[in-house]
């Protein structure tokens, strides 16, 4: 993998590396070059090397055979190594960072006092965005996992970073927390203009945030793609956590404000696809708004005529496209929505009941689609 | 009750002023020892680690010996001091200050070491990703965070260099208010048969180093309290 996936780029807009590191656990090596916009988040098991690579970028770790040149300026290479401390990146760290010896505030006048010459992010802007106002006074032993995180987030955005990285910051927290942090990330997303590069292993993370995918497997780089033609790669990672999902990309066509729905098309990356809608709990977007949906093999069930007796709203009409065994006494049914793919999670028997085979025609009811 | 001769007392702030002199130089000499042993990754550590505590389980009499030798007329440090036009520093203050830093030298580098390991490297990483240099991650991460580490190397140099008598025997002497110290001022007393003064100097040690190891020990627990309360 090269620059070829990001020719328009010019040299100030991306992150080059070329890295080699060799660990008892995995053998990384890479070369390639990140967009400086938005969010890349380079997605692997643990294992694949990714937090090593990350540490590298950061200047956390020091391997010779790596080589780092951020917007046109090396980083490391043969001769040169910057130092972490001069390197313009906000690092967030897997589990919670804050200087115990120190109050919030201090942790935040900690990094404003060491801060970078520019002055892209104000106090007031960091500290409204992630709303730790109240929190202030307070000593990090004091707080929860989510609070100190999002102070962790709003401490590396004061040193003012031209680079964002961040090394799984939900891993260590509980599902709850995970989904508070989740929305002031994306909140970071929309309202500030930084590079983020984000380490997951998580693919419901990734297809929620992600604009950029790079997929690290035993070491190797194996895909290195915008995120929109990344969700085939997300839907095939999900099974590995035997989670089958789907990720789709969804734009709102109208609402229906008297029973709080709202209608989403089905976008498809493939010609010729006639359009599929999906009626969604309203969660305030308004029509021609993009969103992501995920949808779960276990929330999708099959139907040989189209059930108008039943509470599903969702049913699309779909073609078999492949019945896979699981290995639980489950099989996985892809189908085929016009163009849209969906996955179905059915019992052996159920499969065997309804005659089930590639190439007829079924209904596929949704029993939930989740707004990612 | 007590009745302290001018001698006595003599010792008593000789050995005062040793102890003070030598744990100032310890904390100076000591810290970026026990950073190097803390931080480094370099083969070298364990060869220093070893040499550090040497003092430890070398009979006294031995480093004194070395000391001594060295610092005689053809030894390296007799030589050196021969060379800046200084006096010999067997049988005087100054060579009992250069033997006891060695002597106490484990008891400062030991609680520093573990000080700043205990710390981490984690809030090192985050302090250097915020931009802090080196020199500024060691003031603001490291000093408050081991605090208590310095403060028991202090006390124990301190206590351990007022301990001390084999090595002072070696290359110190017996002068009265050059080297003479309390625990050799016991040992005249003892020697001359006046048990009563061995009795009251003895005595003082001995609540004295008890005094500094409880507070030690006090102050320690209060840490680890303070450390798992949450």
């Amino acid at each position: 993998m090269s620059s070829d996936n990001h020719p328009a780029l010019p040299l100030s807009q991306q992150l080059e590396i070329s890295c080699q590191i060799c660990r008892s656990q995995f053998n990384l090596k890479l070369n390639t070059h990140i967009p400086l916009d938005g969010v890349c988040a380079i997605y692997g098991h643990s294992g694949s090397g990714k937090t090593s690579l990350l540490r590298t970028i950061a200047g956390l770790e020091h391997h010779s055979n790596c080589e780092i040149r951020f917007a046109g300026e090396t980083w490391q290479d043969k001769y040169t190594f910057v130092p972490a401390h001069k390197r313009r990146i906000g690092y967030v760290f897997q589990e919670a960072s804050l200087l115990e010896h120190l109050t919030v505030k201090q942790n935040l006048d900690y990094a404003i006092k060491r801060a970078r010459k520019l002055n892209q992010f104000s106090y007031q802007q960091v500290t409204d965005l992630m709303k730790i106002e109240p929190l202030l006074a307070q000593l990090p032993s004091t707080l929860s996992g989510g609070e100190k995180q999002r102070i962790a987030i709003a401490r590396a955005l004061l040193s003012q970073p031209q680079l964002l990285l961040m090394d799984e910051p939900l891993a260590s927290l509980d599902l709850t927390h995970k989904n508070e942090i989740l929305h002031y990330l994306e909140k970071l997303k929309t309202e500030v203009d930084i590079p983020i590069i984000y380490i997951s292993h998580s693919p419901d993370e990734v297809a929620r945030l992600a604009d950029h995918l790079l997929v690290l497997d035993k070491g190797r780089l194996v895909s290195d793609k915008p995120i929109n033609q990344s969700f085939e790669l997300l839907n095939t990672a999900t099974r590995h956590i035997n989670e089958q999902a789907v990720f789709l990309q969804a734009f709102v066509v109208s609402r229906l404000d008297k029973w709080q729905q709202i209608k989403v098309g089905l976008k498809s990356n493939q010609a010729g696809s006639s359009p599929a809608y999906l009626w969604l709990t309203d969660n305030g977007l308004q029509p021609g708004s993009e969103l992501r949906l995920k949808i779960l093999a276990k929330d999708v069930s099959i139907s040989l005529t189209k059930a108008l007796d039943s509470s599903i709203q969702n049913s699309l009409l779909t073609e078999i496209e492949k019945i896979e065994p699981l290995d639980d006494g489950m099989q996985l049914i892809t189908l085929n929505a016009s163009g849209h793919l969906i996955q179905a999670r059915i019992s052996n028997k159920a499969v065997f009941d309804l005659k089930l085979y590639a190439g007829i025609q079924v209904y596929a009811q949704i029993k939930a689609a989740a707004l990612i | 009750m007590l009745s302290l001769s001018p001698a006595d007392y003599s010792a008593i702030v000789l050995t005062l002023k040793l102890a003070a002199v030598v744990t100032f130089i310890l904390i100076i000499l000591g810290t970026p020892i026990a950073y190097w042993l803390a931080t480094s990754r370099s083969r070298l550590t364990s060869v220093v680690n070893a040499l550090v505590a040497l003092p430890l389980v070398l009979p006294p009499t031995v480093l004194g010996f070395y000391l001594l030798m060295a610092m005689g007329p053809t030894g390296p440090i007799g030589q050196l001091t021969q060379a800046l036009n200084l006096n010999g520093l067997a049988f005087t203050f100054s060579g009992l200050v250069v033997g006891s830093v060695f002597y106490s030298l484990p008891f400062v580098v030991q609680p520093i070491k573990n000080a700043i390991l205990a710390i981490g490297q984690r809030p090192l990483e985050v302090a250097a990703t915020l931009g802090a240099s080196p020199l500024d991650r060691f003031i603001s991460i490291i000093l408050p965070n081991a605090k208590p580490g310095f403060l028991s190397a202090a006390v124990l140099g301190f206590a351990h260099t007022v301990g001390e008598f084999g090595v002072i025997l070696m290359i110190g002497g017996n002068i009265p208010d050059q080297t003479r110290v309390v625990s050799v001022q016991i040992y005249d007393h003892v020697e001359s048969l006046e048990y009563t003064q061995a009795h009251q100097l003895s005595g003082l040690m001995l609540i004295f180093a008890f005094v500094v190891l409880l507070l030690v020990y006090q102050f320690n627990r209060k840490q680890s309290q303070v450390n798992h309360v949450f």
